[in-house]
């Protein structure tokens, strides 16, 4: 174990959704900690390193799961990191008010033979809802530690870590109360007699047994590699006898937990009217309910944009254009390509990305907020029936709601859903959500295409993005997707106090994370196309991307723009702000300013076509990026880019004949 | 074949001398999915396929447990109390849990 080789204790942190893991873990870690992905995977890992009494403690927060039944990714790396990284010991947080059902990941963390210390969180939430529990009683009913804790209000974290490092000094005390499945003992003996000759460690030939008689996919495909033929032909049998195995197995485990639970948990008032359902009876109403979300996402946008809107103009006038005025004096004497690569390059292309970073971080403030109390997994059920006719369920409009923000977001928060199709739609079709970048183009612009009925247009835009995105979804759902469901059976938590320190870590870890791709992917990419619109003679009029914009000046003129609009909208792709820096280089000329420029040159029929393809495009180069790596398939990618560019360039070419048209 | 007076004279006389234990009362199973809000059901049986019955057990959802619908709204998710926590569950994917209302 790794605490006798390094002396480094290494805890892993489980439990299921909801029951205030992370708070714990932030609590244990606070900013000590790293955020990142498990290899070759999307889930997020989260690891930190403290003290405590002397020891360095390594704490390893696992994916919420409700079991260790591969059926998840989340599943798969979590008991994957139990067997095969062997931690000291685990700690299991549960919820202390839904211990009948928290206990359950429990009796399957038995099964494998790590040192185990429960925390029963949330007692405060448990006393509310009339649920008395005692520790001692479960404790001693389990044969193993149960330490209460308050995650939120900070306490019993310290003893919680002090049993967890008893347990790892010394392991072979560690002998808890077991579950014993009586159902389907005799297929289980049977399956582990064989299995014990070629189950490789650290796996145990019981579990893999039990697993197997759970059809578990991934445990099934490995006993296949492990088992010679006439092995694996009586396992076959054997499976072929028991196929509702799976229902008796985890039937099993239930009794097993009621059991524990009868011993230390007694109903004060069992049919008390709680405050959630005294809340839920409101928030979930199908016609209240919705009122009351178009409220709450109405408030989060309002505050979004009050607050963060002018702290972004800030930065970009205050802090970025100074900036790179500074940045060309400085460089004065150094190469012309240099200052300029300096100060449109990197200034203009990643700086002006980074002025956003306020947007997100009130954003998420908000989301991190309403996460931490409950209510967004409610917009989940809200919205499910809506989302069902575009062949997806409620949890999408999760991410949805941060594509509003940004959609590299957007992109990575598909993660909450189970289903690789759901996720995968989610995923495809995200990008149609119109980010704050395009609001910021739509701002700029429909004034000046539209005068006076800017705002009317601007709705109108972003109406065609919502319709365009349902109307996609249910293209992808009847043809690429076809005949698979995404089947939405989710648990909502119970209302609790939110807590400060996690929404405060939920925005940091999320804003770190865009700041990261900032740093790599947009760098690149805004890099390559400042190249592109410099060389081969450091003007943008006669660079590389203005050739490329004469050249598919032809596809252009489909949509009604000159190789202008063409190379803005190119440059689009680094961020969707850079449009109205290149449409300034491009168009200011003879003292004009670019409105004065802009609605002198370009019709209001190019400039409909305009705004609706910004808002339809390939949203920018880092969402493209988070695509890629949310995916991990170059192919889904491409097809998300040319899906979004046919979309995108039908949608102009229509809207600039039929304005066109109507114009006379 | 329809059982004729003697076969169910004979099963009278097996019952009467209680030579076979009296055949269970027969229990209405209804699909979740019909159950009006407030009502206090039992589970019964589970008939979606491996992953789905995987999710509904992983929640809580065995056969034999306890559960009260809470909600049931027109076309939407039902929300069901069971084990402690509350559990949405997609309409289409409640037709799978067939229940017993209980008293």
């Amino acid at each position: 174990m790794s605490a006798n080789n390094s002396g480094v204790v290494t805890i892993a942190l489980a439990g299921q959704p909801n029951v205030g893991k992370s708070t714990i873990f932030n609590l244990m870690t606070g900013l000590k900690q790293h955020v990142g992905n498990w290899p070759g995977k999307t889930v997020e890992r989260k690891e930190g390193v403290f003290r405590k009494s002397g020891r360095e403690i390594r704490l390893v927060d696992l994916p919420g799961t409700y079991g260790l039944t591969a059926r998840s990714e989340e599943e798969r790396i979590a008991r994957d990191f139990i067997v095969n990284d062997q931690p000291d010991v685990v700690i299991m947080v549960a919820n202390a008010a839904a211990l009948d059902r928290n206990l359950y990941l429990l009796a399957e963390l038995l099964a494998l033979p790590t040192p185990i210390v429960l925390a029963l969180n949330m007692m405060d939430v448990a006393a509310a809802e009339g649920i008395e529990v005692r520790p001692e009683a479960l404790a001693n009913a389990l044969g193993l530690p149960a330490t209460p804790i308050s995650a939120i209000r900070s306490e019993g974290v310290d003893d919680l870590i002090d049993a967890a490092l008893s347990q790892a000094s010394r392991p072979g005390l560690f002998r808890p109360v077991r579950p014993e499945i009586a159902e389907q003992r005799q297929a289980l003996d049977a399956i582990s007699k064989i299995a014990e000759k070629w189950t490789p460690r650290p796996f145990q030939p019981q579990w893999v047994a039990s697993k197997l008689l759970e059809s578990d996919q991934e445990l099934l495909a490995r006993a296949r590699s492990w088992a010679n033929e006439q092995d694996w032909g009586k396992i076959e049998k054997i499976l072929a006898q028991h196929a509702d195995a799976n229902l008796e197995i985890v039937g099993g485990r239930y009794a097993w937990v009621d059991r524990m639970v009868k011993t230390a948990v007694r109903r004060i008032a069992p049919d008390k009217i709680t405050l959630t359902e005294r809340i839920d009876r409101v928030v979930l109403h199908p016609l209240v309910g919705l009122v009351v979300l178009f409220c709450v996402l109405g408030l989060t946008f309002a505050l979004t944009f009050a607050i963060a809107w002018p702290l972004q103009r800030a930065l970009e006038f205050g802090v970025l254009t100074p900036a790179r005025s500074w940045a060309s004096d400085v460089l004065g004497s150094a190469p012309p390509w240099l200052s300029h690569f300096v100060s449109d390059g990197l200034l203009g292309g990643v700086g002006l990305v980074m002025t956003f970073v306020p947007l997100l971080l009130v954003f998420y403030a908000i989301f991190g907020f309403l996460e931490d109390t409950g209510y967004l997994a409610r917009v989940a059920y809200l919205t499910d029936r809506f989302m069902q006719r575009i062949g997806l369920h409620g949890k999408s409009f999760l991410p949805f709601c941060l594509g509003f923000g940004c959609n590299v977001p957007a992109i990575i928060g598909a993660r909450v859903i189970e289903s690789p199709k759901g996720r995968l739609l989610t995923i495809l079709v995200a990008p149609l959500i119109p980010c704050s970048a395009r609001f910021a183009v739509l701002a700029f612009l429909a004034p000046i295409f539209f005068g006076p009925y800017a705002l009317w247009a601007s709705w109108g835009l972003v109406t065609v993005n919502l319709i365009v995105l349902a109307l996609v979804g249910m293209l992808l759902n009847r043809t690429i997707f076809k005949g698979e469901r995404v089947a939405f059976i989710m648990e909502l938590p119970l209302y609790h106090a939110p807590n400060i320190r996690s929404i405060g870590l939920f925005m940091w870890s999320h804003t770190w994370s865009f700041l990261r791709r900032a740093s790599t992917m947009i760098l690149a990419v805004a890099t390559s196309v400042w190249a592109l619109g410099y060389f081969p003679n450091g003007a943008v009029e006669g660079s590389y991307l203005a050739q490329l914009g004469r050249l598919l000046e032809p596809v252009g003129h489909l949509m009604g723009f000159d190789w202008r609009l063409t190379v803005a909208l190119l440059t689009s792709f680094v961020a969707k702000e850079n449009a109205i820096a290149t449409l300034g280089v491009l168009y200011q000329a003879n003292g004009l300013s670019l409105g004065e420029a802009l609605s002198q040159t370009v019709s209001v029929a190019s400039g409909l076509s305009f705004l609706l393809v910004t808002m339809l495009f390939i949203p920018c180069a880092a969402t493209v990026s988070a695509i890629r790596h949310e995916t991990q398939s170059w192919a889904w990618t491409l097809l998300s880019v040319s899906l979004l560019l046919v979309i995108a360039m039908t949608a102009g070419a229509v809207s600039y004949r039929l304005a066109s048209w109507v114009a006379g | 074949m329809e059982e004729g007076w003697l076969q169910r004279f004979g099963s009278w006389v097996r019952l009467a001398l209680r030579l076979e234990p009296p055949a269970a009362p027969r229990v209405e199973l209804r699909r979740l999915d019909e159950i009006p809000p407030g009502s206090r059901i039992v589970l019964r049986a589970l008939q979606g396929d491996a992953e789905m019955n995987g999710r509904f057990m992983q929640l809580g959802l065995v056969v034999g447990s306890a559960a009260e619908v809470l909600l049931c709204h027109a076309d939407g998710p039902l929300l069901i109390r069971s084990r402690g926590g509350l559990v949405a569950i997609g309409r289409l994917e409640a037709r799978n849990i067939l229940v017993e209302m209980s008293s």
